[in-house]
This record gives C-alpha cells, sequence and structure tokens, in this order.
C-alpha cells in the first residue's frame, strides 16, 4: 500500500483534499516531542484500504525556524512515505512553486495537484498544466477540492508511480539571494503557463475595503462577535440547555425508578442516580454552548475573517505581550472559560498558547455572576461593587500579563508576519468535521475529571468517615475536611465551615456557591444564610474577591492544564491562584474595614 | 525610504530586508524578495500592523519588521 506524504501551504485547501480523500479514515495524533498535530488517514475503495495518507503540517517553505516546517522537513528527508503529493493554490502559483523548488530538491517521486482551479476560472485566468508538467517533469493535475473536480482523476493518476523531478542545481548563497533565485525560477514559469492578469480586483479586496475600514473595521468586528456570543449564550444556548435538563432530569427518574425495581442497594442507587448522574448533567450542560461557540469560531476560521481580526486586535494585544490571535479566547472567557481554553489550544505558538492560557482564568465566567448578584445584596451600593469587582479583575489581569511577559513568557509574540488568506465560503462539511472533533475532545477529557469530582464530591458530603449517611453536612467528610479548613478564612471576614465548604464545591461548579451555602447555613432564605454567614459588608466583598479570583470549576481548570502541557506550570498556576486569592481578599477586607 | 513610510495605495519595489534571521527568512519566503513589486494596502488603528500585498498574497507586517525592509521607487506620506 503506498504512503503520501501530503503537503502544501497554509490555506491552500490540503485539509479540504485530505478530508475528500479519507472519508472518515482518520487519526489525530501528535508529532513526537511537539505540539503538532499529526493526521494520517487511509483511502477506501470497496471496503479495501488502498492508499495511506500522512498530513503534514501546512508550510510556506522546509527551513528549520519553526516547529511545523522542522517536522515536515524531517518527515520529507526521511523514509516513511513512497511518494510527494503537493498541493498548490493555483490562485497563488508563484509561492507554491517556491515551496515546489525546495520539495524538488529531495528527489523523491512527487505529483502535484493544482486546487483551487474554479477561482481560476472566475478570474479569468487559465493555466496550461501539461506545459507546467512538461516543464517540472513531474504529474500535474488541476482539481478543485471544494466540489470535488479532479479528484478521481487524480486518485486514478497516484495508483501509478510518480517520477523523480530533476535536482535544480543551486548555489549556497545568502538567504536573500537564494529566495530572490528561487522566486525568479518560479515567476518566469509562472509566466510561460499562466494566461490572464493575476492582480486584478478581487472579491476579497471588496470585501476587506469594508472589513478593513479604518472607521467600519471595529463595529463590523463588534458586530460579529456579538452576533456569536448572542446566539451561544443568549436565546438559543439557553434554550438547548434548558431543552438537555429537562431530559436529564427524565433520565434520572427512569433510572432511579428502574435501579428501585432492581432492589439495588440505597447507597448505591443514591451514588448512580444523585453523584453520577449530576456530573453527567452537568457535562451534558456545557454541549449546547460548545456546539454552537464551536460551530461560529469555525465558520469565522474557514471563510478568512479570523485573520483580519487577529489583524485588527494585535496592537492592543501586543500592550499585553500577546498576539492578536488571543484576543477570542480571552474575551470568550468572560463567558465560559471551557470554550475559551479550549480555542486558545488551537494557538500554532506554543509561548503565546501558554500566555493566553494561564490568563483565561483572571477573566471572570458568567457562572460567578450568580454568587456575585447574591453576595452583592450585602455590600451597600451592590450593583457598583460588581463593576468595581470586573473591572478589578481585569487591571489585575493586565498587571499580571507584564509580569509573566517579564519572567516566564520574554519575548515578542508570534505571528509577526501573518497571511491574510483569500475569503472564501466555508465548506459545512469541513465546519461540521471541526465542530465534532473539538467538541469530543472536550467531552473525552472534560469528562473523566468532572463525572468522577462529581461522585466524589457528592459521597463526601454525604458520608461520614464511618460510611454511615450523615444527618447533617457538618457531620459529613465534606464538613470535616471544611471545618479543618476554615481557620484560613478567618482573617478573610468570612471564616465559618459552611461558606468554606461552599467554596469547596464551587471548584467543581461556580453555580453550586450559593446553593450550598444556602443549605449548609440551614436558614430559611439565601438573604439569611448570607446574614449568618458574613457578619459584616466588608466581608461579603472580601468573599466576592475571593470567588473571583480562586481556582476555576474543575472541567475549566482540566481543560487549561490539558493545554498548558507542562506539569510545573499547571501546579504554579494552581498555587498561584489561591495565594492571589487569599491576598486579594484580605487586602479587601482590610480596605473596606 | 522603508516599508512603514508608504503611503497607502502605493507600490514600490523591495530592496533590502533587516530584522533577526528567522524574520527575514519568513518574509523572504512569502515572496518579499529584493526586485519584488509590493503595495502597501493600509494600516490597522495607530498604524500597526501594516496590511501589504506582494506576489498576489496579503501579508500583516508589524511595523516594527516594516521599518527594516528597505523599499524604492515609492511615494511617501
Amino acid at each position: 500500500m503506498k504512503t503520501i506524504a501530503l503537503v502544501g501551504s497554509p490555506n491552500c485547501g490540503k485539509t479540504t483534499l485530505f478530508n475528500a480523500v479519507t472519508g472518515l479514515h482518520q487519526h489525530v495524533g501528535n508529532w513526537a516531542g511537539v505540539t503538532v498535530e499529526r493526521t494520517e488517514g487511509e483511502s477506501v475503495r470497496e471496503g479495501q484500504k488502498w492508499l495511506k495518507w500522512v498530513d503534514l503540517p501546512g508550510v510556506y517553505a522546509l527551513h528549520p525556524y519553526s516547529a511545523e516546517e522542522k517536522v515536515t522537513a524531517d518527515f520529507l528527508s526521511g523514509g516513511e512515505y513512497d511518494e510527494i503529493l503537493q498541493i498548490i493554490d493555483a490562485t497563488a502559483l508563484e509561492r507554491g512553486l517556491y515551496l515546489t523548488r525546495q520539495l524538488m530538491r529531495l528527489s523523491r517521486p512527487m505529483t502535484i495537484a493544482l486546487n483551487m482551479m474554479d477561482e481560476c476560472q472566475k478570474r479569468g485566468l487559465r493555466i496550461d498544466t501539461r506545459r507546467l508538467s512538461a516543464l517540472l517533469g513531474v504529474r500535474v493535475l488541476p482539481i478543485s477540492a471544494r466540489d470535488g473536480q479532479g479528484i478521481p482523476a487524480l486518485l486514478d493518476a497516484l495508483q501509478a508511480p510518480a517520477k523523480k523531478p530533476e535536482n535544480p542545481v543551486e548555489s549556497p548563497d545568502a538567504p536573500e539571494q537564494l529566495a530572490a533565485a528561487r522566486y525568479a525560477w518560479a515567476d518566469a514559469l509562472c509566466q510561460q503557463v499562466r494566461q490572464g492578469n493575476p492582480d486584478t480586483r478581487t472579491r476579497t479586496d471588496a470585501i476587506d475595503t469594508l472589513a478593513l475600514h479604518p472607521v467600519l473595521a471595529l463595529p463590523i468586528f463588534a458586530g460579529l462577535l456579538g452576533a456569536m456570543l448572542l446566539l451561544s449564550f443568549g436565546r438559543v444556548g439557553n434554550g438547548l440547555s434548558g431543552l438537555l435538563d429537562t431530559a436529564m432530569l427524565s433520565v434520572q427518574g427512569m433510572l432511579d425508578g428502574a435501579l428501585r425495581q432492581w432492589q439495588v442497594a440505597d447507597g448505591l442507587r443514591r451514588l448512580l442516580t444523585e453523584g453520577l448522574l449530576t456530573g453527567v448533567g452537568s457535562v451534558v450542560s456545557f454541549l449546547p454552548l460548545l456546539l454552537l461557540l464551536f460551530a461560529c469560531l469555525s465558520l469565522l476560521e474557514d471563510s478568512g475573517y479570523m485573520a483580519r481580526a487577529a489583524f485588527l486586535m494585535d496592537r492592543p494585544m501586543r500592550a499585553l505581550g500577546l498576539s492578536g490571535r488571543s484576543f477570542i479566547p480571552l474575551l470568550l472567557g468572560f463567558g465560559c472559560s471551557v470554550p475559551a481554553a479550549l480555542s486558545a489550544r488551537a494557538m500554532r505558538s506554543q509561548r503565546d498558547r501558554r500566555f493566553t492560557l494561564l490568563l483565561i482564568p483572571m477573566v471572570s465566567c458568567s457562572a460567578k455572576m450568580p454568587a456575585f448578584a447574591a453576595l452583592s445584596t450585602c455590600v451597600p451600593g451592590g450593583a457598583a461593587a460588581i463593576f468595581c469587582l470586573y473591572a478589578g479583575g481585569l487591571l489585575l489581569a493586565a498587571g499580571l500579563a507584564q509580569i509573566l511577559r517579564r519572567t516566564v513568557f520574554p519575548g515578542e509574540a508570534a505571528e509577526f508576519v501573518m497571511e491574510l488568506p483569500p475569503y472564501r465560503l466555508p465548506l459545512m462539511r469541513n465546519v461540521v468535521r471541526k465542530v465534532l472533533r473539538r467538541t469530543g475532545e472536550f467531552l473525552s477529557r472534560a469528562c473523566t475529571v468532572i463525572l468522577l469530582s462529581s461522585m466524589l464530591v457528592w459521597a463526601m458530603g454525604r458520608l461520614t468517615w464511618t460510611g454511615a449517611w450523615a444527618s447533617r453536612t457538618t457531620e459529613s467528610i465534606l464538613g470535616s475536611i471544611a471545618g479543618l479548613i476554615t481557620p484560613i478564612f478567618a482573617p478573610l471576614g468570612f471564616g465559618s465551615v459552611a461558606v468554606t465548604a461552599a467554596l469547596m464545591t464551587g471548584l467543581l461548579a461556580k453555580e453550586s456557591i450559593i446553593s450550598t451555602l444556602a443549605v449548609l447555613a440551614g436558614q430559611g432564605s439565601i438573604r439569611a444564610a448570607l446574614a449568618s454567614c458574613l457578619p459584616t459588608s466588608a466581608s461579603a466583598l472580601s468573599l466576592m474577591t475571593f470567588v473571583l479570583l480562586y481556582p476555576p470549576c474543575a472541567a475549566a481548570s482540566a481543560s487549561i492544564i490539558k493545554g498548558l502541557k507542562s506539569r510545573k506550570l499547571s501546579l504554579l498556576m494552581l498555587v498561584g491562584q489561591f495565594a492571589l486569592a487569599w491576598l486579594g481578599a484580605w487586602s479587601v477586607y482590610h480596605l473596606a474595614n | 525610504m522603508t516599508l512603514s513610510e508608504m503611503r497607502p495605495g502605493a507600490s514600490a519595489v523591495v530592496e533590502t530586508l533587516g530584522g533577526a534571521e528567522a524574520e527575514k527568512q519568513h518574509l523572504l519566503d512569502m515572496g518579499l524578495t529584493p526586485g519584488a513589486r509590493v503595495t502597501l494596502i493600509g494600516t490597522a488603528m495607530l498604524g500597526d500592523p501594516l496590511i501589504i500585498k506582494v506576489r498576489g498574497s496579503r501579508l500583516s507586517i508589524r511595523r516594527r519588521l516594516a521599518r527594516e525592509i528597505s523599499v524604492s521607487g515609492g511615494e511617501t506620506q
């Protein structure tokens, strides 16, 4: 079975072709030692695998300056494949041929697929693929991966062995001279095989006049983002969440009934219906949000607008030491840290990715709002307090960014040169595939963490150390641990077991802080519960500060830690968050008194 | 004249490139070679980054780097 190495620049339609020829037969992994994704797949015909594909990262050249280029260059000079297939965007022919020249130096059998021929036609460009093939000494096939045109012919051609191109003679030279020579060669080839004017004003130019307009650019950007957030966090997202909650309740009821019928032991039954299913419910509750957000983000990426967004936000983000690419993950953090972390994990530069991930928890998520709202009733000028809290949190985040960029993340943010690809209509197949893959990644990881911690917290809250049912929560394992920890919070003004236990459950889900407090304080209403635990308004303010700064929910922490890929950084983050929360609350308490 | 001094809409020819090794190579790979024709399309707010068109591609370049690219034949602001 032949193995084909798929090479091409970013945005040349390589992924579309790969999806088209492999269908569902794909596996994603990692290249050893780097955080670059390795995707492999097979072509299947009548149930038989007949072609193997290795999808190499998109690169513009084979110099060893970026992880992607290194991985690609190393793989291509090694021997784990039979032939190369290079995909060239026919509307950027010179740049594609620049890479071709470097590939030819490898002297391996290769084929070229000239993609986006449909766009060429629309622009009045014609490329003589036969002539190009003759001049290069390798097969050149025109395709239009979007509509699948030319793909059967490509696959047929791949059944026959490819030819090895002649190794072009190049004298070692300064980088400028070498690049100039290669491009001169590419330019000359284009002159010979291409007819028509490649510099005409295109649809992309027209759209960019608006998207990058000195006055309209930012409002348009704000509008698009607003629409995305409104869709995911607003009516549609909430509606879907509501439906899921109802479904979960019925499942819970059915399971409970079934377990009772089978006369399952009380403890096991409750563990499953209350502990396990609550955990499942909280994982499932993220799904509508994630699906909607990922769909919107994929549409923005595939259309080409994401690059414009990163461009617009680059300068402001650099004030923090980040690049424009970090803006959207941080913005998402205002809604929910989980999709924010998942979005940040897609960033190419490891430094930028880790830096952004560390800042996400400092952008307060919407799940903390119920807690803030309730606590603000104990403070005079409640709403103003919440506003000050958010503002203070952002200032703190900016301050932390300044510290991090001088210590842990020196240097400039990546993407000092970024391509703004042509606008293209996103292919729904690709968007669906991306959305499902990203949601699947979340489910497989966060799932285990949340489920296990839900069951654990449930058990700790219901059982005593001897394994009996606790009649009051203060007798339970959770209660006694909270009792041990409580003295730490005394200097902060809220040293009571109920609050401690509430904060502990808040590590699982921020929404449960107030409900746990209400239950544990044993008072009639939330107001009364708060009044009994928080003697002064300074205590309430201090607790709000603590909730703002301490680690986010288990799902978010799990997503962030998975993205950091560094035990040291993860530990530093968790310890730092607790320390910052304690110090912050302490300062607020003493300042307010 | 440097790339950062070009007037939006103007066109010029690249002469020399500065910057660190990796940055220079990346610019060269994207088509910004000595002798190539480059057009300044515009900038973001505060004039940073810039958008240029070279060999049919649109590139976003930070001002700091644009100051290290010298061009000739264009019109200054």
